[in-house]
């Protein structure tokens, strides 16, 4: 289990991006990370991973994240976290020889499923197989915790749909994952449950299971906590036409 | 070449780098030979008179109570040949650590690495084995020099303090 527990994190002394953050991630749980942007979302994902300082407290299992625990975190990014003069061969042999978990055979099996080049340097890649990469990379370390901050984006509608279900399907029970993006809509059938960041805070925290029940879609909750108006285009439109 | 990679951090180009130290190393040692065999030429030659020898020509003679230059004042201008060299070396790991944020960000791969280090090893090993052959060079070449100038300078010219 992930504690995350009144983490707040500022910037430069003036910029609160995290408010008194505090969540608890079970094990096996798919949770979507939502939030418009400097919501707080990717500074939240890399307190968890301790890439930035913050104060409060944040528990795996008890124990705090540090060099002992940190391998069973893994994390993908828009940002990309590979060596790009490497090929994906150098990449699985670096992995190997720092992961003890790492699992070659889901390497093997996604890298054939995408059809990405295994020889050649990532740098070579288009953006929409750097990206499928990085989140092969993220699923293949051995994690427990598979942290992915917009890992999507740039990618084309059939490439994430190929991705949303190969990802249900090769889950195990004890993996996690924390996925950040906008693609609301798109993980709406995938995610188990909803937590909605603002201005640093935790807004929203559901089970998309009993949103559904309710009726409600994902979507229309993120507006509700948002207090979105439907009104403020068509009010903004008719300020600019002056009608 | 795949044992040098190992020397740098994963994926890093070095092979600029070590063309640069290569020809910094080149210059160390090229220079100091040429300034070593320029000042021993003329502290020996200072050490004889020329004089009228047969009809035509000239000899040399050792000057009675003539000291060399001490090895040590010779030689005062060669460890500053080094200094480029070395300050190239001391910032490498400067850049190395850069590369991680370069492009993408391996830094957040390398710093889920359980074991102690990674990161600093991987981008001082290079330029910390290129310190050692550097100053054991500098050594090296150091004491050959002076072998030189002992075989150069007659012993009765050698000064109380080389």
């Amino acid at each position: 289990m992930l504690e995350i527990k009144n983490v707040s994190k500022r910037y430069f002394k003036t910029v609160q991006a995290l408010q008194n953050v505090s969540l608890t991630i079970g094990k096996g749980e798919i949770i979507g990370l939502f939030g418009e942007n400097g919501a707080g979302k990717t500074t939240l994902l890399k307190c968890i991973l301790g890439y930035l300082g913050y104060e409060g407290e944040i528990l795996l299992d008890g124990e705090e994240i540090g060099r002992r625990n940190i391998a069973r975190l893994s994390f993908a990014t828009c940002e990309h976290s590979f060596f790009p003069n490497l090929t994906p061969r150098d990449h699985c042999e670096f992995y190997k020889m720092h992961f003890g978990a790492f699992r070659q055979k889901r390497f093997e099996a996604l890298m054939d499923f995408f059809g990405l080049p295994q020889n050649s340097a990532l740098k070579s890649y288009s953006t929409g197989q750097q990206n499928q990469f990085e989140v092969i990379m993220a699923l293949c370390q051995g994690a427990e915790y598979i942290l992915m901050d917009e890992p999507f984006a740039g990618n084309d509608i059939f490439n994430r749909e190929d991705f949303y279900k190969v990802l249900l399907g090769i889950l195990e029970s004890g993996e996690t994952v924390f996925l950040s993006t906008h693609l609301i809509e798109e993980v709406e059938r995938f995610v188990s449950r909803a937590v909605v960041l603002r201005s640093g805070r935790v807004l929203g925290d559901v089970n998309v299971l009993e949103l559904e029940e309710k009726g409600a879609s994902l979507t229309e909750y993120i507006k509700d906590c948002y207090h979105y108006r439907s009104d403020r285009v068509s009010r903004a439109l008719d300020k600019l036409t002056g009608e | 070449m795949r044992r040098l990679e190992k020397l740098f951090p994963p994926g890093y180009e070095y092979e600029a780098e070590l063309r640069l130290a290569g020809l910094l190393w080149g210059a160390a040692v090229g220079i100091s030979l040429v300034c070593f065999a320029c000042n021993l030429y003329y502290a020996v030659d200072k050490l004889y008179r020329a004089v009228p020898y047969g009809d035509t020509g000239y000899g040399r003679v050792l000057q009675e109570g003539a000291r060399v230059t001490a090895f040590g004042e010779l030689t005062l201008w060669y460890w500053a040949l080094w200094l480029p060299l070395l300050l190239f070396l001391i910032v490498m790991p400067l850049l190395h650590y850069h590369y991680y944020y370069r492009d993408a960000k391996s830094i957040y791969v390398m710093r889920r690495i359980s074991r102690r280090g990674v990161v600093l090893v991987s981008c001082v090993r290079g330029p910390g084995l290129g310190v050692c052959l550097a100053m054991g060079t500098a050594l090296l070449v150091y004491a050959l020099y002076f072998g030189i100038y002992c075989l150069s300078v007659p012993a009765e010219c050698m000064p109380r303090f080389v």
